[in-house]
């Protein structure tokens, strides 16, 4: 039981990462891996608002968020919307690159000490004889909402039919009318809000560190690839479905390798399932 | 001419001219040892984790290091056969990295110098040892890396614990209190306590206690859940914690959460920072830090007491923070040299160097902060090698950090 426990939250925190990317990955079609990055800033600005300035938790949250968004949107109008017509190669190489860039300079910031954000509720609660945090219980529940939410915004909302729109066509939504530029630049705002969201969640149960951001982002690739491309609510369940993988196979196999598991999952389901495990035709939210 | 052919022979051109400066710059400083318009300076290399997973340990370390040179220098340097020299040190990060350690090596070997100080990680040195373990014109001091079987190299001397001594510490304490069964987590990089593993695992057996379960992490992990799961599942009667303190303290911190409430006794060095910065004081009930002694803990010790409170003053007005875990070995280390240089009568003869380091013993060494246990004869080093007084350290919520309660001897 508390191998499920485990890897529920665990995977949570992949799918919150996981389920942004794939909003930004599935509008505007650019291989945004600085979007861990957008997680790590979340969680930083969040960790000195309160550990360093005394702000109330709630309030280190939200300049997390604000971070996130305002990175997320500068990398798409300073970098990929002006390059949006060159060579894939180019974005792929400038999308590596902040990679490295960002985290070079959050070092110079913040330093690289690993800290935990202080003052969150530290509750345990105890379900079926498994133990949690009431953070990670929190962490559960705002993915989850998080999701919904992102979901029924896509679905009826103007913008977010514009986004699917997009999804589908991009130069067909252009035909007709939809402004792309702005609306991309939405979904690089939605999808780095919910980055910074999980930072600084995250960094109240597990420390933040400058170096954070390239394997939450590895792993939310693994994710939206193996749970099929443009699936929001597939990505939330990739999310969890990775977390129970890393958590039975350390418990059951070896700790030695948790990060292999997540490898060895996703190449099994590309051979026996090529299009992901929640086929992009059927389920595309 | 070709446009092209004339940029690649201006490209040629600056490449020879480039290199031909390095190689003048390079015969220039072919030795340790210098005397100019400067006055006389020997070059010691010092690789420190200044960066990456490791620096919390590499950080404080490296600061005793510079704080050891700066006095010397201060004081107008050490006396070598009637002239004074003082200390350049070279200065590279290896970044807790082996790969990186090898180049930052390279690089010191490189820039001339002969004597190398600091090292924090066992697995850097494990990746660099292969480059000078033989040289018999070549001496690392090590300060902080403590993996067993180093020393039985001509190159290599520690002037700190190893990780036998922390093993035989350790599973003296268990016997001393009775343990029959234990969990083990050890961090998989950890190329010291992975070499360990077997011999700790074969004295616990010896005492009759039963390993319930033998797992690991990774160095700079975050979450181990899945691993605590496991570790604590058979109820242990106590965990034991093997690894870099930061990634310790939110091991303590998550084993808590999950419901362990036994003994953990870990073998790190933990300190008031790691703890804060893992918001980990809570869970420091019943933990034992099985270590080498730092500076605070000393400060009753009759023969280094006072040594470690001016170290410990000195420390504190440079780097307005307290030394760290191996802070007092860094700073020996400088000084062992230092004390070595001046019974040989040189800087550059690293035969006759070396022969001084064996002969050293603590009364030859200005500024000898470290709870050395010296041999039979008197010595500081047998086989290269330190012996030390370890300690069994408890957390302390008043000040937040974690303070000797008793000595562990013999080990």
């Amino acid at each position: 039981m508390q191998e499920l426990v485990n890897g529920i939250i665990q995977g949570s925190v992949f799918a919150l990462a996981a389920v942004g990317l794939s909003l930004i990955f599935g509008v505007v079609r650019v291989p945004h891996f600085a979007h861990g990055e957008s997680v790590m800033v979340g969680g930083m600005v969040a960790l000195v608002a309160v550990a360093d300035h005394g702000l109330p938790l709630l309030v280190g949250i939200g300049l997390g968020i604000v971070a996130a968004v305002l990175l997320g949107v500068a990398v798409q109008l300073l970098l990929f919307y002006p390059l949006r017509n060159r060579d894939e190669t180019n974005l792929l190489i400038c999308a590596l690159a902040l990679v490295l860039i960002i985290p070079a300079v959050a070092y110079k910031i913040w330093g690289e000490s690993p800290r935990i954000i202080p003052n969150a509720p530290d509750g345990v609660i105890t379900l079926f004889g498994a133990r949690a945090t009431t953070m990670k219980l929190v962490i559960v529940v705002v993915t989850l909402v998080a999701t919904a939410a992102l979901v029924a915004y896509v679905a009826r909302t103007r913008s977010g039919r514009a986004m699917k729109a997009m999804a589908l066509n991009s130069y067909a939504a252009q035909l007709m009318g939809i402004p792309t530029r702005r609306y991309a630049t939405l979904a690089f705002a939605i999808g780095s809000a919910l980055a910074g969201l999980g930072g600084a969640l995250l960094g109240t149960i597990q420390p933040v560190q400058v170096d954070m951001g390239a394997t939450l982002v590895l792993k939310s690739f693994i994710i939206i690839i193996f749970a099929g491309l443009g699936s929001i609510w597939g990505a939330w369940a990739g999310g969890l479905i990775l977390g129970l993988v890393e958590s039975y196979g350390a418990s059951y196999l070896s700790s030695s390798y948790v990060s292999t598991y997540s490898f060895l999952f996703l190449l099994v389901v590309l051979l026996v399932r090529p299009q992901g495990l929640f086929s992009l035709a059927k389920t595309r939210d | 001419m070709n446009p092209a052919r004339l940029r690649s022979g201006r490209g040629v051109l600056a490449v020879s001219a480039i290199a031909a400066v390095s190689l003048v710059a390079g015969c220039s400083s072919s030795g340790s040892g210098s005397s100019g318009g400067g006055g006389n300076t020997v070059k010691i290399g010092h690789l420190a984790e200044l960066t990456g997973a490791g620096s919390s340990v590499g950080i404080p370390q490296a600061n005793a290091i510079e704080l050891a040179v700066d006095q010397i220098n201060a004081a107008g340097g050490f006396d070598v056969g009637g002239k004074k020299y003082s200390i350049k040190l070279d200065t590279q990060d290896d970044k807790s990295d082996p790969t990186a350690g090898v180049t930052a090596v390279q690089k010191i070997r490189t820039g001339g110098s002969k004597y190398l100080v600091g090292t924090v990680s066992s697995a850097v040195l494990g990746a660099y040892l292969p480059i000078i373990k033989t040289d018999q014109n070549f001496i690392t001091v090590l300060a902080g890396a403590a993996a067993v079987g180093v020393t039985g190299n001509i190159s290599v001397y520690r002037p700190r614990v190893t990780l036998t001594q922390y093993t035989n510490a350790t599973l003296s304490y268990i016997k001393t209190n009775s343990i029959t069964n234990i969990a083990m987590m050890t961090d998989s990089q950890h190329a010291g306590y992975v070499a360990e593993t077997p011999t700790f695992k074969a004295g616990l057996q010896s005492l009759g206690v039963k390993v319930d379960s033998a797992g690991s992490w990774k160095l700079g992990d975050t979450d181990f859940s899945a691993q605590l799961t496991t570790a604590i599942k058979g109820n242990p009667q106590a965990l034991n914690l093997r690894g870099f303190p930061a990634d310790i303290a939110r091991i303590i911190k998550q084993a808590r959460e999950l419901g362990y409430k036994g003994l953990i006794i870990a073998n790190t060095g933990l300190s008031k920072k790691e703890i804060t910065d893992a918001q980990a004081g809570n869970a420091m009930t019943n933990v034992v830090d099985i270590v080498a002694p730092t500076t605070a803990d000393l400060l009753t010790s009759t023969a280094y007491g006072a040594a470690a409170k001016t170290f410990n003053e000195a420390y504190k007005a440079k780097y307005n923070a307290p030394p760290g875990f191996t802070s007092a070995s860094a700073y020996s280390s400088v000084n062992i040299l230092v004390a070595a240089f001046e019974k040989a009568g040189t800087v550059t003869d690293v035969a006759k160097v070396r022969d001084a380091l064996d002969q050293l013993k603590p009364s030859d060494v200005q500024g000898l902060v470290d709870s050395v246990q010296p041999s039979s004869s008197g010595l500081i080093f047998t086989n290269h090698q330190a012996q030390y007084q370890m300690v069994v350290r408890t957390y302390d919520p008043s000040t937040g950090d974690f303070a000797a309660k008793s000595f562990i001897t013999g080990t």
